[in-house]
């Protein structure tokens, strides 16, 4: 093991290292949990100003933690009481199409019931299953960022999947 | 296997070619599929971390705070404007040349544009061109630096002894007057001193002494200096005091002593008294200290 360098965050160069790296991850932890109704990057800022304002407590190597437990409590604050709602991206009509009227209905539908899906999952599940399938990210990357095990990271996925399929397909 | 393990490796893009085809038999399986493709049109929306972080170094407010008075003001638009047209002059002249300087008594950390991580020791100067960094890393150094290369091209430290060159580790540079020296923390770095190319693995120090070759061992994960420590293992006392010099901004005489005595041992950086005596007493010197002057007497 070797020594770290710094001892704390204060470092303008450490700290915009941390931003760059972190940031885009805590955005999407946020939206993908509380869904799309507040400014996911709004959040982001305040976490790392409250970081900012706290730097000379805090080592590089506990910055992450940090900052997943800042941006959650402030938006737990205001989330409270919202349902969670993930808009899902319209697809950019195509300027030939072969699709039938039907099909795009059909499509349209799915998507809806979708949303009414992911919006009845457990916060953790949704979290795991949307950073997996959107983001493409492994188990063992999520697990690392959720400071959860693995194991745990591969159930809520699995779970979610599970449920999706059921509230979808009607079972 | 148990479908449930089959849909969590699957879930962990981790199937063999032969579990695929056995998960594709599913009855879930077109199902999944369809979930899993229409995931995507939930993507969080677009996020740029460097834009964002624009936004938040803006809002953000300054660390320390003082309150300015008119003359100030002045001296500050004064000394602005000399910054302006020294920076032009440099922009001009020099192609963008970036580069850093760490005074006596002082260290600088730095964070270059690959993120790769530079420690300066006391009185060390680095520079580099910041275009093209990204294909051709190449910097100039003087006096001592620690390296934490970051994965990627060629990384290349050129001095007036040699040059130094790495994909990617940790190393530190010692660059002084008649004294030469590259320490490998990780990986491995190439040496290229006279001509003749050095490899030096993890562990390892290569020195030139007064143009004599040395080659050491080290058990330190990191250089001392990071934490504040010179250690020094057979090393000619002048080197010893010129380092002292450097740590604590001082000047040390020494005329009646023998320079070239070799010294084992180490000084921290902290505090002068205990420093001097570190080196002092093993070799039976009698010391004072008047100010920013230190004599050293057999």
């Amino acid at each position: 093991m070797s020594e770290p360098l710094f001892k704390n965050v204060c470092d303008e160069q450490i700290f915009s290292t941390l931003y760059k790296k972190y940031a885009k991850d805590l955005h999407n932890f946020i939206y993908y949990k509380f869904g799309a109704h507040f400014n996911p990057e709004d959040k982001v800022q305040e976490a790392f100003l409250k970081l900012w304002n706290n730097c000379k407590n805090v080592p590089p190597e506990k910055a992450k933690s940090y900052l997943f437990t800042i941006v959650n409590n402030i938006s737990l604050n205001e989330a409270k009481h919202n349902k969670v709602v993930l808009k899902f991206q319209e697809r950019k009509p195509k300027d030939y199409t072969n699709e039938s009227p039907e099909f795009i209905i059909e499509e349209k539908e799915y998507l809806q019931k979708y949303e009414a899906a992911l919006s009845k999952l457990s916060e953790g599940q949704r979290v795991a299953f949307l950073l997996n399938r959107v983001e493409g990210k492994r188990h063992k990357e999520i697990a690392e960022l959720l400071n959860i095990s693995r194991k745990a990271v591969e159930k809520r996925i699995y779970t979610a999947l599970e449920k999706l399929r059921k509230e979808i397909d009607g079972i | 296997m148990k479908k449930k393990d089959l849909i969590s490796k699957w879930l962990d893009n981790n199937l063999t070619d032969k579990e695929l085809e056995t998960f594709k038999q599913l009855d879930v399986f077109s199902s999944y599929q369809r979930i899993s493709e229409a995931a995507k049109q939930f993507e969080a929306p677009e996020f740029d971390a460097h834009t964002s972080y624009e936004g938040f170094t803006n809002q953000r407010p300054e660390k320390r705070r003082s309150t300015t008075y008119p003359y100030q003001r002045y001296i500050a638009t004064l000394a602005a404007a000399l910054v302006l047209s020294v920076g032009v002059y440099f922009f001009f002249f020099y192609a963008q040349q970036i580069s850093f300087h760490a005074e006596n008594a002082d260290r600088l950390a730095l964070t270059l544009p690959d993120t790769s991580e530079v420690i300066l020791n006391a009185d060390s100067n680095i520079s580099y061109s910041e275009k093209g960094w990204d294909s051709n890393r190449e910097l100039s150094l003087e006096g001592e630096a620690y390296f934490k290369v970051a994965k990627g091209a060629k990384f290349t430290v050129h001095t007036s002894q040699g040059d130094i060159s790495v994909l990617g580790t940790q190393f530190n540079v010692k660059n002084r007057n008649d004294y030469f020296e590259v320490t490998c923390y990780e990986g491995l770095v190439q040496v290229t001193y006279d001509g003749k190319i050095v490899p030096l693995p993890a562990s390892n120090t290569f020195r030139i002494l007064n143009g004599v070759v040395q080659n050491e061992i080290t058990q330190l994960k990191q250089p001392a200096w990071v934490h504040k420590k010179s250690i020094f293992r057979s090393i000619p006392l002048k080197q010893v005091l010129e380092e002292v010099e450097r740590q604590y901004n001082i000047a040390i005489t020494s005329s009646d002593i023998d320079e070239n005595i070799i010294f084992t041992g180490s000084f921290s950086h902290e505090n002068l008294e205990t420093a001097i005596q570190a080196i002092a007493i093993p070799l039976k010197l009698a010391y004072t200290i008047e100010g920013e002057t230190v004599s050293l007497k057999k």
